[in-house]
């Protein structure tokens, strides 16, 4: 039956047109892509506009850096400059015998604001709690959400696995329970460790450890599989994981329906990223 | 066809040189299946598929050393593509009809192949890469979970129920 559908597969498989594969190789190089390296005449003149752009850098910056010519020595501009700088003195003076107001105007603003309740630091407070309170809920929602979504496909998963075990080892009834046991098991434990990400303040933050988490998980679960088959099955198993080692596979984006389930795999995807 | 060794979660170097023969290589490695995606998602004539397989192959040039390499190559291309595709989609009208232009048999054949592409687009896509990875470029399960970023026991039952998807897809359809 599985030929069956394998062939009817097979049949409707669309063909590559002939010359495809080089016509959009020409494309990607035709618009400047990696597909090409630079042809070397191509090298040369780029070097040649940098050292060019430098040359006239270098010009640039020498005519802005030449001093200007001393001017000539003005009695008239000098007497300017003196005038300016009585101005100068005057204008001083003027300012100073304001000072002594201005001071005790800043001592009565600074004894009213003494006694004024601390508004800004009370509103700072009911945001950061109302922040930290949406957090927290939102963080509770994403863990519900991840898990439930996890339990759903690790179901579908493991009744597969499951079912090919049996299939290709031909494992006793005893087998099948203890294997069905197994990714039980594990299936908890991969709870536990994606629950764990949103408990306190790792929510949102990259956690490298994941990876080391969930291969030692995988490991471990091979491990005990292969304790429960005969010399002969192990020697069929080797070679191939039966749950998956990457953190991303226990977040399984199809899966995933509306806003929020894409916020919880961008999310899970952030905290699992290399 | 598959199986070089290529190192497929690529991180390029600052030598554009070697970013160009990595980018050759996984093309002429993925050029093929990148393309059929397309075909698939986009159910239009072959000519349109070239267009779209032109910019994303343009896009995956230009975003290459952005690559991480966290999921497969041809994972990540095709998520490239898929948004290529609902570009396309954006400058041009909805599909009359559903299906890749027939390749060569006309009539019953064609409609078959037209349902089968419909029931391929309404699979998931972590089904949907596997399982034509499988059937139509002919790649092992070690090939698959290359190209995939995926573990070859995953790989495996994801296998197993993509068909069981299809058949099902396949039974709503008739």
């Amino acid at each position: 039956m599985n030929d069956d559908f394998d062939n009817l597969i097979r049949n409707a498989r669309p063909d590559v047109p002939a010359g495809a594969r080089a016509r959009v190789l020409e494309y990607v190089g035709a618009h400047g892509a990696v597909a090409s390296a630079p042809a070397p005449w191509r090298v040369f003149l780029r070097a040649a506009a940098l050292v060019l752009l430098a040359v006239f850098a270098g010009v640039a910056a020498a005519l802005v850096a030449r001093p200007a010519p001393a001017p000539a020595l003005d009695p008239v501009a000098q007497l300017a400059a003196e005038v300016k700088a009585l101005e100068t003195q005057v204008a001083a003076l003027e300012r100073d015998s304001a000072a002594a107001q201005l001071v005790d105007l800043q001592a009565e603003v600074a004894a009213l604001e003494a006694g004024r309740p601390d508004y800004g630091a009370a509103l700072e407070q009911v945001v950061t709690a109302q922040l930290d309170a949406r957090e927290s809920r939102e963080r509770e929602e994403w863990r519900q959400r991840h898990i439930e979504h996890m339990r759903r496909h690790y179901a579908e998963e493991q009744e597969a696995t499951v079912e090919r075990l049996r299939r290709e080892l031909n494992l006793s009834s005893e087998q099948e329970k203890a294997v069905r046991e197994l990714l039980s098991e594990t299936g908890k434990q991969a709870e536990e460790l994606i629950g764990e990400v949103y408990t306190g303040r790792r929510h949102h933050r990259r956690d490298p450890r994941m990876h080391d988490r969930f291969a030692e998980l995988a490991n471990e679960t091979e491990k005990k599989l292969a304790e429960l088959l005969n010399e002969k099955q192990r020697g069929r198993m080797e070679g191939t994981g039966i749950v998956s080692a990457a953190p991303e596979d226990w977040a399984p984006r199809s899966e995933f329906r509306d806003e929020t389930d894409l916020d919880v795999w961008t999310n899970w995807i952030n905290v699992t990223r290399e | 066809m598959p199986g070089r060794g290529l190192n497929e979660n690529l991180q390029p170097g600052p030598g554009s040189a070697s970013q160009s023969d990595e980018f050759r290589a996984l093309f002429e490695r993925y050029h093929d299946a990148v393309f059929r995606q397309i075909a698939l998602l986009l159910g239009r004539d072959s000519a349109a598929a070239e267009d779209v397989a032109q910019e994303t192959w343009l896009r995956i040039s230009r975003s290459l050393k952005t690559f991480e390499g966290r999921s497969g190559f041809y994972a990540w291309a095709c998520s490239i593509a898929s948004n290529e595709v609902k570009r396309w989609w954006g400058r041009n009208r909805r599909p009359v009809s559903l299906g890749p232009e027939p390749s060569e048999d006309p009539g019953e054949g064609r409609e078959r192949n037209e349902l089968v592409h419909e029931a391929l687009r309404r699979m998931p896509e972590e089904f949907r890469q596997p399982l034509l990875l499988d059937l139509w470029e002919g790649m092992s399960v070690a090939e698959i979970g290359k190209a995939l970023g995926l573990p070859e026991g995953t790989v495996k039952s994801r296998l197993y129920r993509a068909r069981e998807k299809f058949r099902q897809l396949w039974q709503e359809l008739q």
